[in-house]
């Protein structure tokens, strides 16, 4: 009997990550879409970072990052008392710096499409600006709220590289599908790799259909 | 001539020149844990005989995939002998022979731990967090590592300390980073500048790791090849593998 | 009480400097060539751009002072605002896109009712013709009692119609409502039809030379277009009038 619990953490990975840069990617979206600042292009070009950088290029320095040398690795230890590396948590932070740019991109494309006679007429309507970010401007951007969810999504669960680096392999922990079909091909269990490789396909066409029902607009 | 016409002609002069391979050069696919003693041992044979050769490195599950859906090497030094042996038995190898043993030994970057005299007592310790073994089931020193572990009764006990990097090389790379306490690595490792910087103890209950080599029958310069094989495993050669950390 | 207004504002080739009242329940109409800054007057007083001096009151309010650093934000005004287009949100129907702001359902269905528009409360913005979302417009801006109107070309995308038909509406809504309201247009008999007071604004500042002037052109003319040619307004003065 295969096991199916790679399968099972992809898309826990791929849900988790997803709700997690929705939030994210919406709060970077909002002062890129709308505000004006000094260092906005630089910004956006670090925003955009994981796009050009090899997965394993941003794996390693993940590696080095989360690692106990580091600053970060060091907090983690003496806030939590074991190491970050190879944990779930560990595979969550690489996903979210991994797959920012495809959630910031497509919501700062949908807030700049909004007229901004709305979000005025909002305000003078008595709203303040978290208000209308929440009443006006998300509910007019469902169509890229939806895009950066469906492209985080699958870029997650397709992920491979930067989790090779940072994951370990821990069964149940960070052996997650991408990983386990690479592992049964170099192991000779094509039959194993083929199966893995056929359900990812369900996995996603699944949050496909889920997402366009709740984020279609009439 | 528009900008496209000559944006095309520039990508076909550039790939039509790539340079022509020269009839003798040997292509190698070797184990990656097997590089540095193959790029002095690749060098010193060119010296010899002005046959060039030219290694592809990777990991030998990936090399033996690649061979059985035809890749043109001329040679193929794998870290076990499993996989050789599968190739001559579908003939796509001739007779495989051993070049190199390789040894298991546990590996730590940290300074408090230099003083154990036993791996078992490393991998007891509470504090040693994280534990690297290679994937047993690609990887020949992981393995290795695995039959140690449960020869010693620890194998149970230390799964969830454990972390299974892909393969050997990875193993190490955790290891001089810290990211985990200490490494289930091969000595060649050990043996190279990183690896004096840290401890290492060896693990007799880990089999040796018999690396084996084959001719490729699909190789249109096995003559040559052949001759390559046979320096392997003459004595100079023998002086280069021990080197580095190798066994024979 | 009314709205007060003095305000300066540079602009791309010139610059905004003028004063305007508007009596509680009176129509002030500002008109003027397009360009001529009409709609960014109606930005400062809504709170929507800043005067780079200035000093702006309602019914007794300082909102703007720019000595004493005071300007207020437009959600501290109290205000209503209708656009050409894009006042209503999309993803609401006309129902709850009246009552947005108002303080219970009551007010805006009311309006709606007022305004002939109750039919449609359940459609979508999109869904209706031009002059309907206009009247669905001012209903949301009234439905909260603002104590100011600003309407910046609300007619001008409609069919003559339609135009005359609101032009009607927002005649009898003015006695009714008792707060100033300004409203910018380019229609020039429009302007005089509403306006208690019609305010010429040329490059910025107000121009009434050029108004009689072209009023002296206009009725000299035999078309009677709705479309006014502006070209023309380059011959004249730009001094001020008092």
């Amino acid at each position: 009997m295969i096991d199916l619990l790679p399968l099972y953490l992809s898309a826990k990975l791929a849900l988790v990550t997803t709700a997690i840069l929705l939030v994210i990617g919406a709060a970077l979206a909002y002062p890129l879409a709308f505000r004006r600042f000094n260092g906005k292009s630089l910004c956006e070009a670090f925003i955009n970072l994981p796009l050009v950088l090899p997965p394993t290029v941003l794996g390693f320095f993940l590696l080095v990052l989360m690692g106990p040398r580091a600053a970060m690795g060091r907090a983690w230890q003496a806030l939590f008392g074991s190491g970050l590396l190879f944990t779930f948590t560990a595979l969550v932070i690489a996903s979210i710096i991994y797959s920012l740019p495809f959630a910031v991109q497509p919501m700062k494309t949908a807030f700049t499409r909004i007229d901004k006679r709305l979000i005025e007429n909002a305000y003078v309507l008595g709203l303040s600006p978290i208000s209308t970010f929440f009443r006006v401007i998300l509910p007019n951007s469902l169509g890229g709220i939806a895009a950066g969810a469906i492209l985080v999504f699958l870029h997650t669960l397709g992920e491979f590289g930067v989790i090779l680096m940072v994951g370990g392999s821990v069964p149940g922990q960070t052996k997650v599908a991408s990983i386990a079909i690479y592992e049964a091909v170099e192991a000779l269990r094509y039959h194993d790799a083929w199966v893995l490789s056929a359900l990812l396909i369900p996995t996603s066409y699944v949050f496909l259909l889920v997402s366009n029902k709740v984020f279609r607009s009439e | 001539m528009s900008h496209v016409r000559i944006l095309f002609m520039f990508l076909l002069s550039v790939i039509g020149s790539m340079p022509a391979m020269a009839e003798d050069t040997l292509k190698v696919a070797v184990a990656a844990n097997f590089i540095a003693p193959f790029e002095e041992l690749a060098q010193q044979y060119e010296t010899k005989t002005g046959v060039k050769v030219e290694a592809t490195f990777s990991s030998s599950g990936k090399l033996y995939a690649q061979i059985a859906n035809g890749a043109p090497y001329d040679l193929f030094l794998s870290a076990d002998e499993d996989r050789p042996r599968k190739l001559a038995a579908q003939g796509l190898s001739q007779t495989p022979f051993v070049y190199a043993r390789g040894q298991v030994v546990l590996w730590t970057s940290r300074k408090d731990l230099f003083s154990a005299k036993e791996w078992q007592s490393i991998v007891k310790r509470a504090d040693v967090a994280k534990i690297a073994v290679a994937n047993p089931e690609t990887a020949p020193y992981g393995a290795a590592a695995k039959q140690a572990l449960e020869q010693a009764r620890l194998w149970e006990a230390v799964q969830p300390r454990l972390v299974f990097p892909q393969d050997i090389a990875q193993a190490f790379q955790y290891a001089i980073t810290g990211a985990v306490d200490a490494g289930f690595c091969s000595l060649s490792s050990a043996f190279t500048t990183e690896g004096r910087m840290g401890y290492y103890l060896r693990v007799p209950q880990a089999p040796a790791i018999i690396q084996a080599a084959c001719v490729l029958t699909s190789s249109p310069r096995k003559d040559t090849a052949a001759a390559f094989a046979d320096y392997l495993r003459s004595k100079e050669a023998m002086a280069v593998i021990m080197r580095y950390g190798y066994l024979k | 009480m009314g709205l007060a207004a003095r305000l300066v504002l540079p602009r791309g080739g010139f610059t905004i400097d003028l004063e305007l009242t508007c009596a509680p329940g009176k129509l002030l109409s500002l008109i003027g060539p397009s360009g001529a800054g009409k709609t960014s007057i109606l930005r400062v007083l809504a709170g929507l751009e800043r005067p780079e001096a200035g000093h702006i009151t309602s019914g007794g309010l300082t909102w703007v002072d720019t000595a004493r650093r005071i300007c207020l934000p437009p959600q501290k005004r109290h205000l209503g605002y209708v656009f050409q287009e894009f006042t209503l949100f999309p993803h609401l129907t006309i129902r709850e896109n009246a009552a947005f702001a108002a303080p219970d359902r009551h007010s805006a269905d009311e309006l709606l009712k007022r305004l002939k528009i109750w039919h449609l409360k359940d459609a979508r913005p999109h869904k209706i013709s031009g002059g309907e979302r206009q009247r669905a417009a001012i209903c949301q801006a009234l439905a909260r009692a603002p104590r100011v109107l600003l309407l910046d070309e609300p007619f001008s995308a409609l069919d003559a119609l339609t135009r005359r038909n609101l032009r009607e509406e927002l005649k009898t809504l003015k006695t009714e409502l008792g707060i100033p309201i300004i409203h910018v247009t380019h229609d020039i008999r429009e302007a005089l039809y509403l306006g208690d007071e019609v305010l010429p604004i040329v490059q910025g500042k107000v121009a009434h030379k050029w108004m009689l002037q072209f009023l002296m052109r206009q009725r000299l003319s035999s078309s009677c277009s709705e479309r006014i040619d502006w070209e023309k307004e380059e011959d004249f003065n730009q001094e001020e009038t008092a």
